[in-house]
């Protein structure tokens, strides 16, 4: 049963249309991540969600129940915020209370769930610092009990972590992930980072100037991104434009302007196409010697190398197409140098142009 | 949807109450200015023209009006006020400077400092220096009333000037000594060029407070030094249009000054000038 | 130049005519005007009273609201900040007189009797005098604070399900306690120490310590009797002053 639907969604600012006609389905039970460049639409979808914003257009359902204009007070959902406002006059113990209590839940009920959820987070016999006595992962994790001590339908995140150091961010996503699939809880997380939504998600939304660019598993938006888009966003790619000359039994044959010449598996492509290649670093093989038996084996040159400690990140040149790729340390690499490569057919990614 | 008409019903309801509970006595001082005969009960005057008005501003004379030139009180209040507002500043701008580059931690007390002169009770310090000044033959005199005002006015001017200085990033001062300017360089074709736009709100202010200065002038003034604020207090017993044809010239430049601030500067200054 | 009258008005407040210790002058201004330190005080306790009430709801409606009414109202109120007192008071004057514009209207609506028109120059006037002056200083000072206030916080709060009066009473007004504080201690100063609006408003007696002042110098010549009333004044004052710091330390220790 879909939790959460978005029937053609759209917001608009002025001229700026913000949200452009979404259509979206949540699973029960599933975490969902909007991703994309910032001011492609993603909080404002997940704020019409929560009944900050009301849309323009379009239609919201909570289960099977339309709250596209219900005001956030009685939508059910929980929702944790980028700088997470924790009340600051309240102690953590009144932070997790006062929806309790607007709810007149028994006093004794109220103490049992706080120190519940505060335990889920980890944060057990914290109840009466205030946020600013607690670290900035402290106060995040009791952002996250506010929203899940109700018990809300569907827990919203707005980029929740993008607050915290990077050492720190890294744990809270596995926790976040953990969490949410201990409750089984529906949960909608918006983010600008790619690394955060491919671990945490099990589907993620790509949105792009308002539109769904793609839906699918962090797998297929990887290994199969729907356009160029989508492939630059997610994961470094270096894109090369190139015509496809002959389709064969097996694979079809591409060539750039400048004449370098690729085998690729041939799906679904027409002879004098334009297509664009997507190539991911770690695709980029890089040989000792020159290769008969491979196809897709070319001489580039090293433009620049940049040293990063545990790999060093390296630029090629490839007729006038540039390739970005990472090679373990140890190599001493100079500019001018030429290096044997090796794009694997079966690994190109192609894209629409 | 109900629960849309019934807000703007409130709004609306709400909108001519403040409407009614600011602009009704105001209205009445307006209507009091132009009314030459007005009975009881009637919702407006029988009779309006601006005979207090031009009686007021010397452009007629009739016995028949109870209403003198202000022009004379005008002046006073014009020569007090500048002269008050121009010794105020000459001391409030090195004294903002200093308060605003100097550090002092008690949060609180500054706060409450800062907005204390609106809420200290002045009125027992101007009795306890009238002996003083009339030993001194202040008392009664111009320049009397212009020391007083000056005492009125400096922790006012001072504040304002303070976080006028306070806005601008220390940084910008460092700059220009880092480049090789004086350090009496640097205050003139730095600091005061971007404080002027605070420097301006403060001196404003300081000679409006000055010209609608009430307390200091009826202990220390009256009867010999009669600005606008005594001419009012004088003839509100008895007149009440002349009365209100002051009231409302005084009105003005704290009109002017309020558009001012609210369209042309920025909002931080506001908190000096409440008073 | 503020030191010395300040000295002056204590040190003279515990002398007698013969230049001796005494507490003869609070004796006389207790038994002679012990009514109108009470009075002060009443006008100070209901004015603060409700100009507060009415500043924290103008306030909260406009931090709220983004109607252009809304916008309207904040405009409108801004007016009486900036209007000085002797103007104020020559308002309040013409509009509350027996004869005055809101009699006339209250009349001509057959609210009150044409014989016998409201006698508002007394406390019920100098009271109204006040909050016209006051209820605009508060909303703004209060305003400023709730302005700063991130919008998170409310919607946090409506997230778990606060209707617009939780929202108000338990976040919004709680966070900006001390700025409140401030409003309320300068608001309730400032009428115990205001002399202008009741010295034109006010009719007769009770009236307020600040004009009993002025009728002690001004008639009598007598400073030590006006001093010991000032005194009370600067006691007030410095009451509210010492609440307002305590309060504050605590804050700063305890609460954000």
């Amino acid at each position: 049963m879909p939790e959460v639907k978005l029937d053609g969604v759209t917001k608009r600012y002025g001229k700026v249309t913000a949200v452009d006609h979404l259509n979206l389905t949540v699973r029960d039970g599933e975490i969902l991540t909007l991703l994309g460049p910032s001011g492609c639409g993603k909080t404002t979808t997940l704020r019409c969600i929560a009944g900050f914003i009301i849309p323009d257009e379009g239609r919201i359902f909570l289960g099977k129940e339309e709250v596209t204009r219900l005001p956030p007070e009685k939508r059910d959902i929980g929702f944790v915020f980028q700088n997470y406002a924790l009340w600051p006059h309240m102690t953590v113990f009144q932070n997790l209370a006062f929806g309790l209590q607007l709810r007149h839940t028994p006093r004794e009920e109220i103490r049992q769930r706080v120190r519940e959820v505060l335990s889920l987070v980890r944060l057990s016999g914290m109840e009466d610092r205030y946020p600013r006595q607690l670290s900035g992962g402290q106060q995040q994790r009791v952002a996250l009990a506010r929203a899940l001590v109700l018990r809300p339908r569907v827990l919203l995140l707005d980029e929740p972590l993008s607050n915290l150091d990077a050492k720190l961010r890294e744990e809270m996503r596995f926790e976040i992930r953990e969490l949410q699939r201990q409750l089984g809880i529906t949960a909608i997380y918006v983010t600008h980072d790619q690394a955060e939504a491919l671990v945490l998600s099990d589907r993620i939304a790509v949105l792009n100037e308002g539109r769904l660019v793609q839906l699918g598993s962090p797998e297929e938006i990887y290994q199969r991104p729907a356009n160029k888009f989508v492939a630059g966003f997610i994961g470094l790619s270096s894109f090369i434009k190139a015509r496809v000359v002959t389709v064969g039994a097996d694979a079809a044959i591409l060539e750039t302007e400048d004449g370098v010449r690729f085998k690729a598996p041939k799906n679904g492509l027409a002879k004098g196409q334009e297509v664009v290649l997507a190539i991911r670093p770690e695709h980029v093989e890089i040989l000792s010697a020159p290769s008969e038996v491979l196809d897709n084996v070319f001489q580039a040159e090293v433009m620049r190398a940049a040293y990063l400690g545990n790999s060093i990140d390296c630029r090629l040149r490839l007729g006038k197409w540039e390739l970005r790729t990472q090679l373990p340390p140890g190599r001493v690499l100079s500019p001018g140098e030429k290096l044997w490569i090796h794009l694997p057919s079966e690994k190109l990614i192609l894209v629409k142009a | 949807m109900g629960t849309k008409w019934q807000r703007v019903l409130l709004e609306g309801l709400l909108l001519c109450l403040v409407f009614f509970l600011v602009f009704g006595p105001i209205s009445s001082l307006v209507i009091w200015s132009i009314a030459i005969r007005w009975y009881w009960p009637h919702v407006l005057p029988q009779e309006i023209g601006l005979a207090y008005w031009k009686q007021a501003l010397g452009l007629q004379r009739d016995w028949a009006i109870a209403a003198v030139s202000i022009w004379d009180a005008f002046g006073t209040s014009i020569l007090v006020a500048v002269t008050s507002t121009a010794l105020v500043m000459v001391m409030a701008i090195p004294a903002g400077y200093a308060l605003a580059r100097f550090r002092v931690p008690l949060k609180a007390l500054i706060l409450l400092l800062f907005l204390m002169p609106k809420a200290f009770p002045q009125q027992p310090i101007f009795v306890n220096l009238l002996p003083a000044f009339t030993r001194w033959g202040l008392a009664g005199t111009v320049p009397g009333v212009i020391l007083i005002h000056i005492l009125v006015c400096l922790i006012f001017g001072v504040w304002i000037t303070t976080s006028a200085f306070k806005a601008i990033p220390q940084e910008l001062e460092e700059a220009a000594r880092s480049v090789g300017a004086t350090r009496w360089c640097t205050f003139w074709k730095v600091l005061l060029p971007l404080a002027a736009p605070g420097l301006l709100v403060s001196t404003v202010f300081v000679f409006i407070t000055s010209l609608t200065e009430f307390t200091g002038t009826f202990f220390i003034g009256l009867p010999f030094v009669t600005t606008l604020p005594m001419l009012l207090y004088s003839s509100s017993g008895y007149n009440m249009q002349f009365a209100s044809v002051i009231a409302i010239v005084l009105l003005i430049p704290s009109l002017l000054f309020m558009v001012l601030i609210q369209k042309v500067l920025r909002p931080e200054y506001m908190g000096g000038i409440i008073r | 130049m503020y030191v010395y009258p300040f000295a002056l008005s204590i040190i003279r407040s515990f002398t007698d005519e013969s230049g001796s210790l005494s507490l003869v002058n609070y004796h006389k201004a207790v038994s002679l005007y012990g009514r109108d330190i009470l009075f002060s005080i009443q006008v100070a306790i209901l004015g603060t009273l409700i100009s507060t009430i009415l500043g924290l709801a103008l306030a909260a409606y406009i931090r709220l609201s983004n109607s252009r009414v809304a916008r309207l109202v904040n405009s409108i109120s801004r007016l009486g900040i900036f209007l000085p007192y002797v103007v104020v008071a020559q308002m309040m004057r013409s509009f509350l007189a027996p004869h005055g514009l809101l009699n006339v209207l209250l009349a001509n609506m057959g609210l009150v009797d044409i014989d016998a028109p409201l006698r508002l120059f007394n406390i019920w006037g100098l009271t109204f005098g006040f909050i016209w002056k006051e209820t605009p200083f508060i909303t703004f000072i209060v305003l400023s604070g709730l302005q700063v206030i991130d919008d998170a916080y409310v919607e946090a709060a409506r997230s778990v399900g606060a209707k617009t009066h939780h929202v108000v009473l338990r976040i919004l007004l709680p966070m900006i306690k001390p700025t409140i504080a401030i409003a309320v201690v300068l608001t309730f100063c400032t009428i115990v120490s205001t002399f202008t609006l009741p010295y034109m408003i006010v009719a007769g007696t009770p009236t307020t310590v600040t004009v009993d002042i002025a009728h002690r110098v001004t008639y009598f010549g007598d400073y030590q009797v006006a001093s010991a009333l000032g005194v009370f004044l600067y006691l007030i004052v410095g009451v509210m002053a010492i609440y307002y710091l305590r309060r504050t330390v605590r804050e700063e220790v305890y609460g954000y």
